[in-house]
């Protein structure tokens, strides 16, 4: 039997922690990091339903603050692919 | 910047003649429609009524206001273009809905314009995610307004609100479908509150020249 070689195209990953600018119903939201991340220094990221597990209209709100894993390469913006509520809007 | 705008009183030379077995009455009175077959799906299409009202003068004054240029500012509608003749827009009663743009031939003028070097499934992925976040998002904002019209009666709140509501919703949704797909944002636009004249600002897209059919 052939040894199938498995192999990804996905950019890297990297940690971040940062706030949420803006959110809206359909799930797509805004991040601003506290640090640039990645290969471009991205300093924002987006997060959307197609992107991540979560359902839109839950968790997020804007001003909270979260950390979590997000893919970056040469684009401007990073692609939140994980991401935990560190504290909450006030 | 020069804009390259579709203006049923400056028409040109029109390009050919095509039939239209169905067509709106005031277009085929006119005699020429813009030839869509110019567009593709996911471009921008702004527009502004030949005659502004006051709903128009309004939004233009906003976006004058927020520091846009006049010829920007200009600019007070943004819808997602389809295919064919259709076009993807909110509507302050009728909500969410795809229509001819050759409805609006010749009462408005059109701009279309287009982010090069995007990949042809990418144009359809930023039309198919514009029409799902139009849905979720002008519904909610619909609701919002309702209720906002229903505890302030003045003519303002009742007619005006949400005509800039509905401009500001359709035009956020098509910087955010933009920046789902490609992982960039439009230059020259905010990450919120995008109006239709930040659109006409931004040297992401470029204005694509289309001309005018006659009817026959």
């Amino acid at each position: 039997m052939p040894i199938l070689t498995y192999t990804s195209n996905n950019p890297p990953t990297f940690r971040f922690t940062g706030r949420v600018i803006r959110i809206e119903a359909d799930g797509f939201g805004i991040i601003q990091f506290d640090r640039p991340i990645g290969p471009s220094g991205n300093t924002m990221g987006i997060v959307t339903s197609s992107s991540t597990s979560i359902s839109p209209l839950t968790s997020l709100r804007a001003d909270d603050k979260i950390e979590g894993t997000a893919e970056a390469d040469e684009r401007d913006v990073a692609s939140i692919k994980t991401f935990e509520i560190v504290s909450r809007s006030a | 910047m020069n804009q390259l705008i579709i203006d049923p009183n400056n028409r040109g030379n029109p390009k050919g003649e095509k039939a239209f077995a169905q067509i709106s009455p005031e277009a085929r009175q006119f005699g020429y429609v813009p030839d869509l077959e110019y567009c593709k799906a996911g471009d921008l299409i702004l527009s502004h009524s030949v005659a502004r009202d006051y709903i128009e003068t309004g939004i233009i004054n906003t976006q004058l206001k927020a520091g846009l240029a006049e010829d920007d500012s200009r600019w007070t509608h943004a819808a997602v273009y389809l295919y064919e003749d259709f076009i993807l827009e909110a509507d302050p009663k009728l909500g969410v809905r795809s229509r001819s743009l050759y409805s609006d031939v010749p009462g408005s003028c059109f701009r279309v314009r287009r982010r090069q070097n995007l990949k042809e499934a990418d144009r359809y992925k930023i039309a198919l995610c514009a029409q799902r976040m139009l849905g979720m998002r002008y519904d909610l904002g619909a609701a919002l307004s309702l209720g906002l019209r229903a505890r302030v009666s003045e003519m303002w709140n009742r007619y005006w609100a949400p005509r800039m509501k509905k401009e500001i919703i359709c035009s956020q949704v098509f910087y955010d479908a933009y920046a789902e797909i490609t992982r960039h944002f439009l230059s020259s636009c905010p990450t919120h509150g995008v109006m239709p004249a930040h659109l006409s600002a931004t040297s992401d897209l470029e204005d694509i020249s289309v001309p005018w059919l006659k009817i026959i």
